[in-house]
């Protein structure tokens, strides 16, 4: 299987507080990641850090993408080499309408011009599946959007921009089954051979539909234990206890 | 003219801060003032004589004597909105040349009036666009204002506005300030009115040595009246803002609601920003809330945008058209939505 996401050895603080602690995991091609943790184990900073936002500093170790050293790289090129990110708490963008956004960002992504037409049949056709209300498109970007529209909105653009790498920080947190279902499927639908999903969750909802090939335990800033789906079972039903003196 | 001071705060703060008014020289005083195009019913509209009396003779404008001087200088426009009719009018102001005018506008019971003020142009040298417009809205009835500036930066811009409002009047006044090199914009609303309603909405962008100075006083008479004041944009290079926001609530009022806001994005560390919202209050039972806040452009903002393959500065020009886009969306003329978003993108 083809090496997708390598990163080895990554430290990084945040304000001078060092939260991971020697990370080391490898993403293929195909495959379904779930990392769960502790609150504050720095199951977000993870992400953040993939995703390369600032106010994070990576200290020591590297994050290799696609074959390249991206540990330097800023956020919209790693977006462009196919990386993207469900946040959990999403911003709004009052002034710019969720089409146009997701339209511009593809272009920009993609370089290519996308063609109106094309695009808002694809929009519809997404927003369908996801059970949001097509009326949403011509609003600003999250703005009096609920928590759960906006987690939609997340996926929605996940769907349409097709990164090969989708990071997903707690979308589930915050929603009802019903959005939660939703959500699921929408990853399902996005899941194929060719892309991989990291997700990052305190909850197993999420993962109605999505079958993980790997499940991570984040503790103190550590990966302290790898397995398959059944990891998430026994979190569910004991907690991290076994695992918190591990880091 | 020596320098005159301009929208002197209602109740003066220390000195030493030196914020209580702008100290001002008008500019392009030799030339001779050109009257603004007006296009609406011929019915509604008739010339108003120079030294006409003021709606509200008290009003003393960003300065007195510039007022004073406007009002005498020549003739401008009476506009009368016969009761329960509707009506619109276009005003263009072109900033080409000096243009110094008056409007008046009498919006009858139940009546309807939309205003458009549309600025923009340069002259060669330095010239002044200074002009009051006054509107007496009577009970129930209702008036919107949106302008757009878009003038040169060989302009000073001077405006007086004031408005009276009765029993159940209603007013929304929305600004979109891109233009101008010195704007002095002094805005006085007197809810005289019961049940009386106004909200006034203001976005601003500056960059350069851009000038922008506001004065918003709502006065608050009438029982349950309501007011809103919102002024947002941003600023860079060594644009300068003051916002001086009063809400006054007189004996009487009771009820009444007041709300300020003075938003600022602060996209350069020489840029200057004051902010100064004033509550004055002689009754109980009324409501008035202010805040203001001035910052740099959020980092989670921009690492979204940036995440979503905008560059750096691709994300901040979002940021900025973001913030002011909502207001500019609600002047409701495409062509002038179009030339104020094509100038915001030039700005920034």
């Amino acid at each position: 299987m083809a090496e997708l996401l390598q990163i080895k050895e990554l430290e990084v603080s945040v304000e001078d507080k060092k939260i991971l602690k020697g990370i080391n995991l490898t993403i293929n091609k195909g495959e379904v990641h779930v990392v769960m943790g502790t609150n504050g184990a720095g199951k977000s900073t993870l992400a953040n850090a993939i995703m390369g936002n600032p106010l994070y500093t990576v200290d020591n170790g590297s994050i290799l993408f696609d074959g390249e050293d991206i540990t330097e790289e800023a956020v919209n090129d790693r977006a462009k080499l196919g990386i993207f990110m469900s946040f959990q708490h999403p911003i709004s963008v009052p002034g710019i309408t969720v089409e146009n956004f997701i339209r511009t960002a593809k272009s920009t992504i993609t370089g290519e011009n996308v063609r109106a037409l094309a695009f808002k049949k694809e929009l519809k056709e997404k927003m369908d599946q996801l059970s949001f209300d097509t009326a949403y498109a011509q609003r600003y970007v999250n703005e009096g959007f609920s928590g759960g529209e906006r987690k939609k909105n997340e996926i929605l653009q996940m769907s349409i921009l097709n990164p090969k790498l989708a990071i997903l920080d707690e979308t589930d947190s915050g929603l009802d089954v019903d959005a939660v279902r939703i959500v699921s499927e929408g990853v399902d639908r996005f899941h194929n051979e060719d892309n991989a999903v990291l997700i990052i969750t305190h909850h197993n909802q999420i993962l109605q539909k999505v079958k993980p090939d790997f499940v991570h335990i984040l503790i103190n800033g550590k990966i302290v234990k790898t397995g398959d789906a059944s990891l998430v079972r026994e979190i569910e039903e004991k907690g991290y206890d076994a695992y918190k003196t591990l880091a | 003219m020596s320098e005159l001071l301009f929208n002197e705060l209602p109740r003066p703060t220390f000195r030493w801060l030196r914020v209580n008014h702008t100290p001002v020289s008008l500019w392009g005083e030799s030339e001779s003032t050109v009257r603004p195009e007006i296009d609406g019913k011929d019915s509604i509209i008739t010339s108003l004589p120079a030294g006409a009396a003021l709606i509200n003779t008290n009003y003393k404008g960003a300065n007195e004597e510039a007022l004073q001087q406007l009002v005498n200088a020549g003739e401008g426009y009476r506009i009368q909105v016969p009761a329960n009719t509707k009506e619109a009018v276009h005003i263009r102001i072109d900033g080409s040349h000096r243009v110094g005018s008056r409007f008046q506008f009498i919006v009858e019971e139940g009546a309807e009036l939309e205003v458009q003020f549309y600025l923009d142009g340069t002259a060669k040298d330095a010239t002044n666009i200074q002009y009051f417009d006054e509107y007496d809205v009577h009970a129930n009835a209702k008036v919107v204002v949106k302008k757009v500036n878009l003038l040169g930066e060989t302009v000073q811009h001077i405006e007086h506005r004031y408005t009276k409002l009765s029993d159940g009047a209603d007013a929304e006044f929305i600004n979109v300030e891109i233009g101008g090199q010195e704007n002095l914009l002094n805005y006085d609303h007197d809810l005289q009115g019961e049940a009386c309603n106004i909200v006034h909405d203001i976005a601003y962008l500056g960059n350069k040595e851009q000038k922008f100075d506001f004065s918003l006083v709502m006065t608050h008479g009438g029982k349950k009246s309501v007011s809103d004041i919102h002024t947002l944009g941003a600023l860079s290079d060594k644009a300068k803002k003051s916002f001086r926001g009063t809400l006054d609530f007189l004996r009487g009022a009771t009820g009444s609601e007041g709300a300020e806001e003075d938003t600022s994005l602060l996209l350069d560390p020489t840029v200057k920003s004051i902010s100064l919202p004033l509550l004055l209050c002689k009754e109980d039972n009324v409501s008035g809330n202010h805040a203001a806040s001035a910052g740099q452009i959020d980092a989670n903002k921009l690492f979204y945008l940036m995440s979503r393959g905008f560059n750096e500065a691709e994300a901040k020009h979002m940021i900025v058209e973001s913030m002011i886009r909502p207001i500019i969306d609600r002047i409701g003329d495409e062509a002038i939505e179009e030339a104020a978003l094509a100038a915001v993108r030039n700005k920034i």
